[in-house]
């Protein structure tokens, strides 16, 4: 029986940690804080965004879960444009937002561009349940 | 002609001032119909007291002799409606009075804390940007000030220390808002994560040429209950900074002795929780650093 309300202080304790190897962890949790220059805030994390773009780029289904995509948020809109941008075949994109997924759905359509986008199917859901249900048939591969 | 002007001015300067004075009116009228019947709209009125610096609402208060235990622990309250609401239903349950001295207001603090270090970051933006209350906008404001050395009144070296208030608030916004379930061994994922995490297992085992690592989340979050959830369904986590895709089967397999198991330590890179964190102290959670005991930690699955 699971009871709610684990507090974890991960960045309140972080002093004091050590790696494996010994070094001892920075007084600062390393937060990427919601601005318009990740890059600035996000050294040694590079390799993280890389591996993401990679992914964005490699990826044949896309499921975009919970993202409110924020008009402000330039550094995804980079991110996903340049990312996607590959060789390999999208079979399928899918929001899942609420009453907002269909109006995300054109924003990303903006980005990948209206023809790209208008030949792999789509779909919007309003929550991750429906999207529960719907997968069982409906998830490629 | 000058006359003419003067009036002018101060035709424009009165029709200003009034449209400044309906933007407040209609802000506050927008932000009181948003808090209305809000579950946290206490917690607004408490900051809105604090704001007021209003005493005789605590005199009030205390005369009521409702609030005594609230106001021994520090906390204001405003004597609005919502407050006036909630100090009804006080005087009948002692219960609950009880239970908001010793469990409500202490976390109210807290919240309320982080509210006074968002108002101080904010006042500072608004002298720069004119107001604006996203956060968003607020943290682009404090990064271009950081770059140009000018951030309103505020001497350029304590700039820094500003973006870092803002870590500080980030991380204790987590710390307050994000609380897992657990059970009396473990820190269970929330349920949607738990849905997640079992839908990908279900997926990955039913689908032919299919492997975890053909599936990648992207996440903006800063919480770690996704990582709960794929670790709770033995799919492993991998961070991408470097380290190999760590296998959570390998893992219970191992046997290896300590300074092996170090080495493995430093692979896993993940998963920052130590054994003090977990709120029963279970000593099952974690399998702390055989070398370091108050060193790296990783979770035992």
């Amino acid at each position: 029986m699971d009871t709610p309300g684990a507090r974890l202080n991960l960045g309140s304790r972080i002093v004091g940690k050590h790696h494996g190897c010994g070094a001892p962890l920075e007084h600062e949790p390393a937060i990427v804080r919601p601005t318009w220059n990740k890059s600035a805030s996000t050294r040694g994390l590079e390799s993280v965004w890389q591996r993401a773009a990679t992914e964005i780029g490699s990826a044949e289904n896309i499921i975009v879960n919970g993202y409110s995509f924020p008009k402000t948020d330039m550094f995804f809109k980079y991110l996903f444009t340049l990312g996607s941008h590959s060789d390999t075949r999208l079979e399928s994109f899918t929001v899942i937002n609420g009453p907002k997924s269909a109006a995300l759905k054109t924003q990303f359509a903006d980005l990948m561009g209206t023809h790209e986008f208008g030949r792999i199917p789509t779909t919007t859901n309003s929550c991750l349940r429906d999207r529960t249900t719907s997968s069982r048939t409906s998830w490629p591969r | 002609m000058p006359s003419q002007v003067r009036l002018c001015n101060q035709l424009a300067a009165a029709l200003a001032a009034g449209a400044l004075y309906r933007t407040k009116v209609e802000y506050s009228t927008a932000r009181n119909k948003t808090l209305e019947r809000h579950a946290m709209s206490w917690l607004y009125e408490m900051r809105r007291f604090t704001d007021q610096q209003s005493l005789s609402g605590v005199a009030r208060i205390v005369r009521r002799g409702v609030a005594r235990q609230a106001v021994s622990h520090g906390l204001e309250l405003c004597p609005s409606h919502g407050a006036k609401k909630m100090f009804g239903i006080l005087n009948s349950n002692p219960w609950l009075t009880s239970l908001l001295a010793h469990h409500v207001v202490p976390r109210g603090q807290s919240l309320l804390g982080n509210f006074r270090l968002r108002n101080w970051a904010s006042q500072t933006e608004s002298s720069v940007i004119g107001g604006q209350s996203s956060r968003f906008i607020r943290d682009i404001s404090i990064d271009i000030g950081d770059l140009i050395g000018s951030f309103g009144n505020r001497p350029p070296a304590s700039i820094a220390a500003l973006r870092k208030a803002i870590v500080v608030f980030i991380t204790r916004t987590i710390e307050e808002t994000v609380t897992p379930p657990h059970s009396a061994s473990s820190i269970t994922p929330p349920s949607d994560y738990n849905m997640l995490s079992k839908l990908m297992r279900e997926k990955v085992e039913k689908t032919a040429g299919l492997v975890r690592n053909d599936v990648s989340f992207i996440t903006f979050n800063y919480d770690t209950c996704l990582e709960f959830g794929l670790v709770r369904r033995s799919l492993g986590v991998d961070y991408c900074l470097g380290e190999p895709f760590i296998d959570p089967a390998e893992e219970r397999l191992s046997t290896a002795p300590a300074r092996a198991e170090a080495a493995r330590l430093d692979q896993l890179g993940s998963l920052p929780q130590v054994q003090q964190d977990h709120p029963n102290g279970n000593r099952a959670f974690m399998k702390c650093h055989h070398d370091r005991p108050d060193g790296y930690a990783r979770c035992s699955t």
